[in-house]
């Protein structure tokens, strides 16, 4: 019987001899920054992992094998923590990653309405990104803003009080360019 | 001597010593009292996520994992309480509902008394006839057969995760892995390769340790349950190393090898030990063939026997090679059938490497998982003695420091602390010049840096393999007394044959014997004599060359024994019946020396061989 | 740092702000933040030095006000008199004007925030007690109100025993969720094996519906830091981590600016006080896992693995964080070390009920006219919560259930509203304090869906590794599936309470052991809903979309 499941490498992986994913500065960052404060190198992975993320919106299996090269962690281990966990996106995503919260406090105030209203301002599903790349939809847990459900995040920025009229208006409202939607509050380095 | 404090606990209303720090699980199987468990195995670390082994103890608020809840004193205890059994069979109910276990399309399923399913076989325990849960098997579980030597299917996998465990803590491969959580957990090789792509070595423990059919062996798969196998200790005969294995019988047929766990490589295995050795082989020799216009052709033992015997007779000098692979008996009676009938010295091993072997204290395999430094100085474990390789990688894993010295590059390389050239570590130089520099700078650090490492360490270990200058072997004998040493012998039992006196080396005489066993040439070329006489048990380019080639045993039908890089005499047993046209191979040359006018006899042959051990 | 600069700094800090006529407080925590109090802020400023007040009026940004709801909050405060403040809601840009000109006569009345109200009145604040009243991002604020005292005095004038014995005496117990008795935990790290020992603060707070520690460490974030290096001292441990969701960024940033100043004044780090005491914090960001707030699971997680929980014992505090002793609290259980140090254990003994000390912070969220965050005395009885604080059930409804203790907790129906809060009577009924998330709903909620909801989150936050947890969320989430959808039958409702009962028995860590609470606490009070979707075909809230026709008799 033949093999169904999917070879992500194959997906994933760019050609080769293109320039590392876990650049020479995120290793400086990373043995300078972070080494010294865990008596482990395993301890850096999940710190390694939101690097990567947070530079490349996502992390391709050629990163995990990089890091895991890097940390002298085998492919295995460094798939088994990265897959573990929710944050890590293993697949491409949109440059504007929204995040609809699907807990309770949101549900009762129509968290599920706002999720159809973007669902077809966009035309996309859960856990999917609109053809151009731009936006991937997803739900997720308590953003803890339940005081002032439902709530949103997209990228770092978080919206509160929504409606759907009001997703329609902050949609229209983001600009072209990701990188200059940023929330001046957060600071991630 | 103060006696190891002792915890007493009750089990099922026996009254149980148990050893401090022992789980609930181990004590009671000490004292006979078998706990079910699945995700539990006895040379893993316990991780208690199967749920099956939960018991009832006493003064806890709810059921106890038996495999991770340490033993203490006054404990009570109760496996089978109504309690434990009904949480049991819910678990249980929950495996068989979770992926599709069609046990009846599964190699390992059975009637009550004969399944292999240690699943199925709980299943029988406790009167399981149905689930009461929704069934999962509509999802397609996928089925990896990439791998040679054996099959995942997904489907009969319970996620005990004693593959991945086996694959880290025992191979220290960490080609096996968890991906994704929760109900979408699976077990994947590597960033989720296929198994046939990824990273395995096809060492096979996580094989021999999976408790249902999720792990198929390809060639045992369906050809009998254990009820109806021969399951026979001995040892495997593809390396120096010895490694102690289970071989599994039918019909006097090897179906499967599977490793000792009490023997020193603790259950574990290569490649070679495991799966090359049920592998299809040449054509077999089952009669003697003598070469008659150009072509071999089967005759009578007594027709090439006394042909045979002619042209040793005739010959000025004999020449014979064995092969390194044969037990000890086979080798003193090849020596004694040349020193004694054919009054030759010119009798040597095949090929094979033996270290000198008194450098200091001897180590055994343990030492070597148990290191905390370890050094190796020529030699290739990785590629010659795959399982030290491995017990090497378990070390480096337990934060042993590893030192590489060779001049080539080896598969340990990267897992080095540090890596020294031989001359780093010699003493020896080729002009005076030479010497002095390298006395006083390479030896210099080299050695002071070998010396300071060991020094540092506890349990300190080295690997040496042959061929070396003896100023390295100078060196390494000045070591630290605490230093463990294991030599890197290449030749199964070369170490065995050096105790007679056999080493690789060249051997003249216009007739050759070469007696090889099961050993097949890999390329290597036998040396043109006038008359060649091959003893071997396959038709190979060797025997092609040959003048005579006569019928030999192969390693599961030989008896005698082996010393292995431990310096340790196992013995070899046999584990099958050999044809009946093919005899030992001190029957053979007994027979020989009869013929050529000397009868050597059997007990003088049983003398040299006793000398050995 | 000592103890003189200690106190110099305060006095300074203290000079300063009396210095000023008014201070103007804008709330700058993440739900004020959402709404733009950022740009009321910065209007606010302008408008002071636009009329020359810099010298006499001060605005600056604090934690969280609490009435979430009503926000952006700004408080006006009379320097001499602080009992006059004057709170505003729902405040924008265009108000600055309006505010700064009211600052000597009287408030703007059509933006006042009525605080006489019992959401304000009934409130009593520890933990919460600088919230909304300080500058996060200013040590010396947090110093200015007697912060860091509690540190000195600690390693200054007390054993590590000492210290130890004081939180036993003062009854403090684990607000993570179980609730175990904090002195215990910190003499059995403090006996612990080996030099080396570590302090981890429990910031991964997933319960749905819980957001007091986002709260806590965005508004007062060096509580948190004094009450984790008191921990170290008394349990003798030189490195602490903070390990926290990184769906969080305001509070992480809050929190490392907070390091970064405390380690600067020499109030972590080494020689800590000029006595031979290191300590050091480190942030570590979660990476979307809830079951990384079992404690077990989250040390996985720091060592770098995937953060699955394993069996005890051993427990953390013999044998936690790469094997060394490891104390694991949470983070309003750190918040309330500083007050206890300070105010003495007797003190803090004196409020709440005979086993539940202290008070506890709940996020109030759900069909209930106050959503945000109070802090109330334990023991306070259920209905003074949601109608006097919480305001009652808005638009004219009727309260259904108070859920508390997220997907751990349980559904408390209207009939035991006038329970006390505190740990043993949740559990009476069958839910948990939880880490204090209370959702109110009123009854257009139906209380399968609510069940479903709840076991869905478990089924997908189930780290898989032990059985029951893995194969048993689905199976119930399936089973509550049919049952909404109109398809289940009695045999299911049957079903669903045996793997309850399994579950709670066999599964490995405190995740699968809770996750039947929301199954069990609504079968128990609102069995007619299950009823009714099975027999009948309906779902009583109307909230769920029934597709099987009722059956024909």
């Amino acid at each position: 019987m033949a093999w169904p499941a999917e070879d992500r490498r194959a997906t994933a992986v760019p050609k080769d001899g293109e320039p590392p994913l876990l650049t020479d500065e995120m290793k400086k960052e990373l043995t300078e920054k972070y080494f010294p404060r865990y008596p482990t190198r395993r301890a850096v992975l999940l710190p390694a992992l939101h690097m990567l993320q947070h530079h490349h919106g996502w992390i391709p299996m050629r990163a995990l094998a990089e890091v895991g090269e890097f940390l002298g962690i085998s492919p295995a281990e460094v798939l088994d923590t990265a897959s573990f966990y929710e944050e890590y996106w293993l697949k491409p995503k949109g440059k504007y990653l929204i995040q609809v919260c699907r807990s309770l406090a949101c549900e009762i105030y129509g968290s599920k309405r706002v999720t159809e209203q973007i669902k077809k301002k966009l035309n996309v599903e859960c856990g999917e990104t609109t053809r151009d790349g731009k936006f991937t939809l997803v739900e997720l847990e308590c953003l803890g803003s339940c005081g002032t459900a439902p709530a949103m995040l997209i990228n770092d920025v978080l919206f509160e009080d929504l409606t759907p009229q009001k997703i329609n208006q902050v949609l229209d409202g983001l600009p072209e360019d990701a990188h200059k939607f940023r929330d001046p509050t957060v600071d991630w380095q | 001597m103060v006696a190891a404090p002792v915890v007493n606990i009750t089990v099922n209303g026996k009254a149980i010593s148990a050893r401090p720090g022992q789980t609930v699980l181990q004590a009671a199987a000490d004292a006979g009292i078998e706990i079910p468990a699945l995700c539990n195995h006895p040379h893993l670390r316990p991780e208690g996520s199967c749920r099956v082994c939960l018991v009832e103890i006493e003064k806890q608020r709810t059921l106890q994992p038996a495999c991770t809840f340490p033993v203490a004193d006054g404990m009570v205890v109760q496996t089978e309480s109504a309690k434990a059994v009904e949480s049991r069979k819910m678990v249980l109910q929950m495996i068989f509902s979770e992926r599709s276990h069609y046990c009846m399309y599964c190699q390992m399923s059975g009637t009550a008394q004969s399944t292999d399913c240690e699943l199925q076989k709980l299943g029988y325990r406790y009167g399981l006839n149905h689930w009461s849960y929704g069934p999962n098997y509509a999802k397609n579980w996928p089925i990896d057969a990439t791998r040679t030597h054996f099959v995942m299917d997904h489907a009969r996998c319970i996620l005990c995760r004693r593959c991945v465990r086996a694959c880290q803590q025992i191979a220290a491969n960490h080609t096996l892995g968890v991906q994704q959580r929760g109900f979408k957990t699976m077990i994947c090789a590597d960033d989720n390769v296929q198994f046939g792509e990824s990273s395995c070595v096809s060492c096979g423990t996580c094989l021999q340790v999976c408790p249902t059919g999720a792990l198929a062996d390809r060639r045992s798969a369906y050809r009998g349950h254990e009820s109806e196998v021969t399951r026979t200790k001995a040892v495997c005969l593809g390396c120096s190393v010895g490694c102690g294995i289970e071989a599994i019988t039918r019909d006097n047929q090897l179906l499967r090898v599977e490793g000792d766990w009490k023997a020193g490589n603790e259950g574990m295995l290569c490649s070679v030990g495991r799966f090359d050795v049920v592998e299809p082989k040449p054509v077999r020799i089952m009669w003697p063939m003598v070469r008659t216009d150009g072509r071999l052709v089967e005759t009578s033992w007594d027709k090439a026997l006394t042909f045979a015997a002619g042209k040793f007779r005739q010959a000025h000098r004999v020449a014979g090679l064995a092969s390194p692979r044969l037990p000890n008996e086979a080798l003193a009676a090849f020596a004694c059938f040349f020193h004694e009938v054919l009054m030759s010295n010119e009798v040597g091993l095949l090929y094979g490497e033996d270290p000198p072997l008194e450098l200091g204290q001897p180590a055994v395999l343990h030492d070597v998982a148990a290191s905390d430094c370890i050094v190796i100085i020529a030699g290739n474990p990785m590629k010659q003695q795959k399982v030290v390789g491995h017990l090497i990688k378990r070390a480096y894993d337990n934060d042993a420091r590893i030192i590489v010295v060779n001049d080539r590059p080896t598969e340990l390389d990267s897992y080095a602390h540090l890596r020294l050239q031989l001359q780093d570590v010699s003493y020896h130089g080729e002009s005076p010049f030479e010497q002095l520099k390298n006395t006083y700078h390479l030896r210099g650090t080299g050695v002071s840096q070998l010396k300071a490492a060991v020094e540092a360490a506890q349990r300190p270990v080295v690997l040496y393999g042959g061929g070396l200058t003896t100023t390295v072997y100078a060196a390494l004998r000045a070591l630290p007394a605490k230093v463990h040493f294991l030599p890197l012998i290449n030749g199964t039992n070369a170490a065995g044959a050096a105790r007679l006196g056999l080493r690789p080396r060249p051997v003249h005489g216009e007739a050759l014997y070469v007696m090889v066993g099961d050993d097949l040439p890999d390329g290597m070329v036998l040396p043109h004599r006038q008359f060649t006489l091959v003893q071997s048990a396959y038709r190979s380019a060797w025997t092609e060359s040959a003048d005579v080639v006569l019928p030999a045993m192969i390693w599961a039908e030989m008896k005698g024994h082996m010393i292995n890089i431990e310096g340790r005499s196992l013995p070899v047993a046999p584990l099958l019946v050999a044809p009946k046209s093919v005899h030992a191979c001190w029957e053979t040359l007994l027979q020989l020396s009869m013929r050529i006018g000397y009868s050597l006899s059997f007990d003088e042959i049983s003398d040299i061989s006793k000398a050995v051990v | 740092m000592t103890p003189e600069e200690l106190s110099k700094i305060a006095t300074i800090e203290q000079e300063e702000q009396q210095q000023h006529k008014h201070v103007i407080q804008v709330c700058v925590a993440a739900g004020c933040l959402s709404s733009h109090s950022d740009q009321v802020k910065d209007a606010l400023d302008k408008e002071v030095s636009k009329r020359g007040l810099e010298n006499t009026c001060h605005v600056k940004g604090v934690g969280c006000l609490g009435l979430c709801a009503a926000g952006p909050l700004v408080r006006v405060q009379p320097t001499a008199k602080p009992d006059a403040a004057v709170m505003y809601q729902a405040v924008t840009a265009n108000d600055a004007a309006d505010i700064v000109s009211s600052l000597e006569g009287p408030p703007v009345k059509r933006l006042v925030c009525p605080t006489n109200v019992p959401f304000f009145t009934r409130q009593k604040k520890i933990v919460l007690e600088n919230s909304g009243i300080i500058d996060p991002d200013r040590i010396e604020e947090y110093i200015a109100v007697n912060g860091y005292a509690g540190l000195l005095q600690v390693v200054s004038t007390m054993r590590p025993s000492e210290v130890i014995d004081e939180v036993m005496r003062s009854g403090l117990r684990g607000r993570g969720g179980a609730g175990f008795s904090t002195g215990l935990k910190w003499s059995t790290v403090a006996k612990g094996r080996g030099s080396t020992k570590y302090v981890i603060c429990n910031a991964d707070e997933g319960d749905p519906g819980a957001f007091m520690d986002r709260s806590v460490l965005e508004s007062d974030p060096h509580r948190v830091l004094e009450g984790m290096a008191i921990a170290a001292y008394a349990v003798g441990a030189s490195q602490g981590y903070i390990y926290v969701r990184a769906e969080y960024p305001l509070a992480v940033k809050r929190l490392k600016a907070a390091i970064r100043q405390a380690e600067r004044a020499g109030l972590l780090g080494n020689n800590i006080f000029g006595i031979t005491f290191n300590f050091s914090i480190d942030i570590r960001l979660g990476a979307g896992a809830f079951v990384c707030g079992e404690e077990t699971a989250l040390i996985a997680s720091i060592e770098g693995k995937r953060g699955t929980p394993r069996p005890r014992p051993p427990y953390p505090a013999e044998s936690g964080l790469w094997g060394c002793p490891t104390l694991i609290n949470n983070v309003e259980t750190f918040a309330n070390v500083p007050p206890i140090i300070r105010n003495g254990s007797a003190w803090f003994a004196g409020i709440g009920t005979e086993k539940s000390k202290g008070t506890k912070v709940f996020a109030l969220a759900g069909r209930v006219t106050n959503t945000g965050l109070i802090e109330v005395p334990m023991g306070i009885p259920l209905r003074e919560i949601v109608y006097d604080i919480g305001g009652g059930i808005p638009d004219g409804k009727k309260l259904k259930a108070v859920q508390t203790g997220g997907p751990s907790g349980g559904c408390i129906p209207e009939q035991h509203l006038d329970m006390p809060v505190d740990y043993e009577s949740l559990a009476k009924v069958g839910s948990i304090m939880g880490s204090g998330g209370m959702i109110i709903m009123d009854d257009t909620s139906c209380m399968v869906d609510v069940a479903k909801f709840f076991m869905e989150f478990c089924r997908s936050e189930s780290c898989g590794k032990c059985v029951p947890c893995r194969v048993g969320t689905a199976q119930m989430h399936d089973l509550l599936c049919r049952i909404t959808d109109g398809s289940g039958t009695a045999d299911d409702l049957t079903l669903l309470i045996e793997l309850c009962d399994v579950l709670r028995a066999t599964s490995l860590c405190g995740l699968g052991q809770t996750a039947p609470n929301p199954v069990l606490t609504t079968l128990q009070f609102f069995k007619h809903e299950y009823d009714a979707h099975i027999q009948k075909k309906t779902c009583p809230a109307g909230s769920c979309t029934i597709h099987a026709p009722a059956e024909v008799i």
